[in-house]
């Protein structure tokens, strides 16, 4: 029983040494394209390295180029059936590495372009399990100050104070919003916040910066939604903040009206207008006068509901 | 000791014994909450406190996930207050305290351990709350939970139509069923006085008075009721068959005393459901409390006195059902179905056999599209749905019946 395979073990590491020898000088069989970009900014990143692999052998090698691009020639081995599955390994500094598969039919790869996209290091960590994450990001420190653990203590805070009041409506514990300290994710602008939001699919992205005006710090937090709900990140600052308090670090309520909205919208998008508006009920309570744009998604959603239909009598 | 003390020992013993035969006694006890949550998990289900009592009451130890060390005390203050100030006759409190026990694997969250233990216990009324760090001390949080399932509770009220008018049932409940009592900020140098006021009621007094000689503490896992009391002091009878004074008033001062009115209120909630007069709502309390209240005491007089209920429930109807506001969408359906109780009540004077009444059709259609507009603004209440559905039938709207019905369907179906 032992015999056959051992034989055919042999016979394909025979093949593959083969290749190897004389196939390797030989001109490359074929070609993947494609662009490398950065999962959340979707830029190009210039000068990634893009390793194709057959096998466990490294078959073609390439690098992509001032706009992302990349074209890697590489070798099919003789003894590949004529439908292979290869792996696209790409790299590149201060990013992960990527391992995807491609399909190569016939010598020639099944998509005209293989697009990868990288996330930058630590930041798909932060790639929660949860139905509904809300990401808490880094906080911009002033000079020689380490407020590394803020994202924890603020996802804590926002954790206990917004899960306990979407408790009393009986929102079930799969459609509570996660709270995910994200340190690793460091926007360049607060612009990059949905990206942020969308790239880690959560529902909403929460970063800030903390500003010290001794003996207190002022702490400014933005939040993004993945919905495009926010045209801008909805600003909120605390003032006069004792970060030298290991565990405070209460939000203002502004900004818990605006984690809501972005929950809410995403279940207003998926067409849950029902939760939608007992969501933003708690928003509601939250403060004393409602933003604008809570109001303008009641309605919004008020107007998709079939209840509209019973204020209306019948001819 | 004595013949006589031994005597008068059983006497009170028999006496506390036969208060507690009828129902009619106040008794307490003190549990770990993950212990009798775990043992909930593994056996299904657990044995009542005090389940001859009448009014049964729980107070969690609050969630505390910054380690402060008040979730305890402030729930043992809580629960000594809910039993020494209760207006009515027969109250008993479980306090929930911290478990020493923290290694349990599979652990609940705090919450779920409170739904599940309330739940199952089938408590009239349950105090928890969270404890957080603030920039200047501490916040504790204190939410009343009604039970999810009020059927024979005082939470839950119905009228029924004339058979005239199709014999249909309107119901109303209390809402929200949690609630948020307190907001309470208290500062650093607080929250020792609040620990030490929580040692000093749990320490036991031979004789009504700060300076008697202390005799023991209230201990874990045993029954207590209240066997007499001098001014702001009761004497506890222990299972063991020990004695002992103590006192909230007496130790809890300054920012314990706002936290108390969170007992206060559910005191008078409770005394409410017992047909007791309403007291006012204690201002250090939420806007979602004094809607509370008044919807309670509204849904009490419901059957008996409409116009009043209707009367109580005025203030808040102002702001109108169809916008959002504090206890809105309980609101909105219970005037619904007093204004329907009232009219009902006016037009008995006219027509004396019930069954035989006719409402006119452009009162109760008022009073329907009113209903109607509230269940835009609060989707998700079945009550509102379901009372539509028997006024359409009445009105003879068939569309409108059955979208309501659908509609409540489709909700029930999540």
């Amino acid at each position: 029983m032992i015999a056959p395979r051992s034989i055919s073990r042999v016979a394909s590491a025979a093949a593959i040494a083969c290749w190897w020898l004389f196939g390797a000088a030989a001109a490359a069989d074929s070609i993947l394209a494609g662009t490398v970009t950065d999962a959340v900014t979707h830029q190009p990143i210039v000068g990634a390295q893009v390793d194709i692999e057959y096998s466990g052998q490294m078959v073609g090698s390439g690098t992509s180029d001032v706009d992302g691009l990349y074209k890697v020639p590489f070798t099919i081995p003789p003894s590949a059936p004529s439908l292979v599955i290869m792996i696209a390994s790409a790299h590149s500094q201060s990013y992960e590495i990527n391992r995807s598969n491609f399909q190569v039919n016939a010598g020639t790869p099944v998509e005209t372009a293989h697009n990868i996209s990288l996330f930058p290091r630590g930041v798909m960590a932060c790639l929660s399990q949860a139905e509904h994450p809300v990401i808490v990001g880094h906080f911009l420190s002033p000079l020689g100050r380490d407020f590394s653990n803020l994202p924890d203590r603020v996802a804590l805070s926002m954790d206990r104070a917004l899960n306990t009041r979407l408790q009393t409506v009986h929102l079930p514990p799969e459609l509570q919003p996660s709270f995910e300290p994200c340190d690793a994710a460091k926007p360049k602008t607060p612009r990059l916040g949905p990206n942020f939001a969308k790239a880690l699919r959560a529902d909403a992205f929460i970063g800030g910066d903390v500003a010290e005006e001794p003996p207190h710090f002022t702490v400014s937090t933005y939040l993004s939604d993945a919905y495009d709900f926010f045209s801008s990140p909805e600003i909120a600052i605390s003032r006069s903040v004792d970060l030298n308090n290991p565990s405070g670090a209460s939000m203002a309520a502004e900004m818990h009206v605006a984690v809501l909205a972005a929950i809410a919208s995403g279940l207003a998008r998926k067409n849950d207008c029902v939760t939608a508006i007992t969501v933003l009920s708690v928003a509601e309570q939250l403060i004393n006068v409602v933003p604008s744009y809570i109001a303008a998604l009641r309605k919004d959603c008020e107007a998709r509901l079939p209840n509209a239909g019973l204020t209306k009598a019948s001819p | 000791m004595t013949t006589f003390g031994a005597s008068c020992r059983l006497t009170l013993l028999a006496f506390a014994m036969l208060l507690e035969a009828g129902g009619v006694a106040r008794a307490g006890i003190d549990v770990p909450l993950e212990r009798e949550a775990r043992e909930l998990m593994s056996h299904g289900e657990r044995d009542r406190f005090f389940s001859n009592v009448r009014n049964r009451i729980a107070a969690f130890t609050f969630d505390d996930p910054h380690a402060i060390g008040l979730g305890d005390p402030i729930a043992f203050l809580l629960a000594k207050k809910l039993l020494f100030s209760a207006r009515v006759s027969s109250v008993g409190i479980v306090n929930y305290r911290e478990s020493v026990d923290r290694d349990f694997s599979g652990k609940l969250a705090y919450f779920d351990q409170v739904d599940a233990i309330t739940e199952d216990q089938g408590f009239l009324l349950a105090i928890w709350g969270h404890l957080s760090q603030t920039e200047d001390g501490v916040r504790a949080d204190s939410f009343l939970q009604v039970p999810a399932n009020v059927g024979g509770t005082p939470f839950f009220s119905e009228i029924r139509l004339p058979k005239q008018m199709g014999g249909g049932t309107l119901t109303a409940r209390l809402k929200p069923d949690r609630i948020q009592l307190q907001s309470l900020d208290i500062d650093r140098d607080h929250v020792s006085a609040l620990r030490a006021a929580a040692a000093e009621v749990a320490t036991l007094r031979a004789e009504p008075d700060v300076f008697a000689a202390t005799i023991g503490r209230i201990p874990e896992d045993q029954p207590y009721s209240i066997v007499d009391s001098q001014e702001d002091w009761v004497r506890l009878r222990f299972a063991d068959g020990t004695y002992g004074w103590t006192s909230v008033d007496a130790f809890c001062i300054d920012v314990c005393r706002d936290l108390m009115d969170v007992a206060t209120f559910i005191n008078d909630a409770v005394a409410l459901t017992s047909n007791l007069p309403a007291r006012s709502v204690p201002e250090s309390l939420t806007r979602e409390a004094a809607a509370m209240s008044d919807q309670l005491a509204a849904l009490v007089a419901l059957t008996t006195n409409p116009r009043k209920a209707i009367e109580i429930i005025g203030p808040w109807a102002v702001e109108g059902f169809g916008s959002p506001s504090a206890g809105g969408a309980g609101f909105a359906n219970l005037f619904a179905v007093a204004s329907v109780a009232a009219e009902l009540e006016r037009a008995s004077a006219l027509e004396p056999e019930f069954n035989r009444i006719r409402l006119d059709r452009e009162v109760v259609e008022r009073i329907a599209q009113r209903l109607a507009e509230a269940s835009v603004a609060h989707p998700s209440d079945l009550d509102i749905l379901e009372n539509l559905a028997v006024l359409f039938a009445y009105l003879g709207d068939e569309r409108r019946r059955s979208l309501a019905l659908q509609i409540a369907a489709t909700l029930k179906a999540r």
